[in-house]
């Protein structure tokens, strides 16, 4: 036997049509309640975010405040600090020169009557006289010899040499060290 | 159609968060990103401030107001003549040498204009000429020139002349430079660092420690007004 179906044929939805109805309605509540989430979540977050901020701002005026305070203390550190900067570069300028006075004490050592010296930053020039070769010969080794493997001075220039009639030798000698 | 229409309520959803996050949520998303940058900033220089703040904390007055005194008189902020021949002849007596005939070309030793610029640098150090004759033996001279070496005194020898005076005694001419270092103090921003002391500069204050020099009050430099601390941030 046939059913019979009073309704109109467009009042009655399949089963298929119903469940996608669902779901669309589902989708859609989703979507909203997540974007509402999000606000709610940007809107806390921004809160925080106000708060810290506040936060750090009066640890910050805190802290101003106290460097203010010691104003005194900072100006005097600041050209303390600013001083000794230039005294290490002052004192890395400076050339030791005793060692160059035991070096010469040293030619005397060997002989050498000294003259006159000069010395500047980069330049020796010394003139002296002495007995004999023999001196002469051992003043010029000591200045050209090498010191564990390298040379004492970068040059080392015998600008005159003279013997008297008395077989004195007398002599100029300029050396650059090495920097 | 009829198939679109049971689409219609999931279009409308998604038109309206759209409209919604570009109208509403982004802007607080870039708001956010603006603070966080802005806290960061903030973080930063509190960390800078804290570190200040407690490294002037730390300090004891009492003796950073002698190492400035000290470090005063060796490095002055102008041509201090006086401190010069004070510091050669103790360093003579404690070499045992005579120092004579001392002769200087500081030229112009004081002036106003440094206080009248507004310009806020530290300039560099700057130096005049000093000439003078120590007579000794080559021994005695050695240990002056060690002496003037390792002293704390900002001078420097550039020429070294020496010539025998009489037997055993020599007379060495020297030319030298003594420095000085000119401050126009500016303090500058609050948040503008401040550097603790590195080892070298710790040496050079030890060495002074036990240094004995006159009691002179050292003069402080006119300062540039700081920018109002409480209005930058």
């Amino acid at each position: 036997m046939k059913g019979i179906n009073l309704l109109q044929k467009s009042a009655i939805e399949s089963e298929p049509v119903l469940k996608q109805k669902r779901k669309i309605f589902v989708y859609t509540v989703i979507i909203l309640v997540s974007f509402a989430l999000l606000n709610l979540l940007i809107f806390i977050f921004r809160l925080k975010q106000k708060e810290d901020l506040i936060k750090i701002n009066g640890q910050l005026n805190n802290q101003k405040n106290l460097i203010v305070s010691l104003k005194d203390r900072e100006i005097k550190y600041y050209i303390l600090k600013e001083k000794l900067g230039s005294l290490v570069l002052i004192n890395k300028e400076k050339t030791d020169f005793s060692s160059l006075i035991s070096f010469l004490e040293e030619l005397e050592n060997r002989g050498a009557e000294f003259g006159s010296i000069t010395f500047t930053l980069d330049k020796i020039t010394f003139s002296a006289n002495t007995a004999n070769s023999k001196n002469l010969s051992s003043i010029l080794s000591l200045l050209v010899e090498e010191d564990e493997g390298k040379k004492k001075f970068r040059n080392v220039v015998l600008s005159s040499l003279n013997q008297d009639s008395q077989g004195k030798y007398s002599f100029t000698i300029t050396l650059t060290p090495k920097i | 159609m009829k198939e679109l229409k049971n689409y219609f309520i999931l279009i409308i959803s998604i038109l309206i968060v759209c409209v919604l996050f570009l109208t509403f949520t982004k802007p607080q998303i870039e708001e956010i990103q603006a603070g966080q940058s802005l806290l960061a900033d903030t973080k930063g220089k509190l960390i800078n401030l804290t570190q200040k703040a407690g490294l002037l904390s730390s300090l004891d007055e009492n003796n950073l107001t002698e190492e400035f005194r000290k470090l005063n008189f060796i490095l002055p902020s102008e041509k201090n003549v006086d401190g010069v021949m004070f510091s050669l002849e103790r360093t003579g007596e404690e070499a045992s040498v005579s120092v004579v005939n001392v002769d200087f070309s500081p030229g112009l030793i004081s002036t106003d204009t440094a206080a009248k610029k507004n310009v806020a640098t530290v300039q560099k150090s700057e130096s005049f000429d000093l000439n003078f004759i120590v007579e000794t033996k080559l021994e005695g001279f050695r240990n002056f020139l060690r002496e003037l070496k390792n002293s704390s005194l900002a001078i420097k020898i550039e020429k070294v002349s020496i010539e025998k005076a009489s037997v055993g005694q020599i007379s060495a001419k020297i030319n030298a430079k003594v420095f000085y270092k000119p401050i126009n103090l500016s303090l500058g921003d609050i948040f503008k660092p401040l550097t603790a002391l590195n080892n070298q500069e710790k040496k050079i204050l030890q060495a002074l420690e036990n240094s004995p020099l006159p009691e002179v009050e050292p003069m402080i430099p006119p300062l540039v007004p700081r920018p109002n601390p409480f209005l930058s941030q």
